[in-house]
């Protein structure tokens, strides 16, 4: 059994709760947790490539995301229902995360894990 | 008896969570439960700091945690990054940043990485987020 799900429902750059969120996750795995992150409503906007930096952004969450592997965290899945309402079309997303296609999916996710902590 | 950890993150002035929590671990203690630890973590840091006033009529969440945490001689552990990113300095941190200390025991800054220590070295205990 995975330990802990971090499921994370915020655009990256509006406020800090989806670096609350990656930054819950590396310290979980930081003390041994096995971890599984879902990106879902807005959570999905994470995973857009071609993030671009200015000055009020301190970290790109795109490549936060893409580091998470490094840290042992594998298991990264989206809701792909809340892509394809949210996103344009033709987005291009990471191919880091596996795409849960329905609720089903997500429920059994969130079954199979002893924590969960949503963002 | 069962174990129970509390991770509190919603923001104590738009939300009713923080409260709450704080009912959720009266009522854990009351129950006969052991209450392992409370960790406050994203906006919920907040409740942290020492500047919470309230006028009499109003309910004081602040004080409430604090001399609830007292009573049980529990400590309360807030996110040191989290809070850092929201201006709530303890006396270390202020020290280091020749800034004046606003966080007010028991509250205590700690990492994150002590609270999920506790969900890997102790299975059983049930995390519950507010």
């Amino acid at each position: 059994m995975s330990e802990i799900l971090i499921v994370s429902s915020h655009t990256p750059y509006s406020g800090l709760q989806a670096d609350d969120a990656l930054d819950a996750a590396l310290a979980a795995s930081n003390v041994g947790l096995r971890v599984s992150v879902l990106f879902e409503s807005h959570g999905v906007f994470q995973l857009l490539l071609g993030q671009q930096t200015d000055a009020t952004v301190n970290q790109l969450t795109e490549k936060r995301i893409k580091a998470l592997p490094m840290f042992d965290i594998e298991d990264i899945y989206y809701c792909k229902q809340s892509a394809d309402q949210l996103l344009p079309e033709e987005s291009a997303l990471s191919t880091i995360a596996k795409p849960l296609v329905n609720q089903t999916d997500i429920e059994r996710l969130i079954d199979a894990h002893q924590h969960v902590l949503r963002f | 008896m069962k174990s129970f950890s509390l991770f509190v993150s919603s923001p104590p002035t738009l939300s009713h969570q923080c409260a709450d929590a704080l009912l959720f671990a009266k009522q854990v203690i009351q129950s006969g439960h052991q209450l392992r630890q409370v960790f406050f973590y994203s906006e919920a840091v907040t409740i942290a700091m020492t500047q919470h006033q309230a006028n009499n009529s109003t309910f004081n969440l602040h004080k409430e945690w604090k001399e609830f945490a007292e009573e049980q001689a529990l400590i309360l552990k807030v996110c040191v990054t989290a809070s850092l990113k929201r201006g709530v300095l303890g006396s270390h941190e202020a020290e280091y940043a020749d800034q004046v200390s606003n966080l007010s025991t028991p509250f205590e800054q700690v990492g994150m990485a002590d609270y999920f220590a506790v969900l890997k070295d102790e299975p059983d205990t049930i995390s519950v987020q507010f």
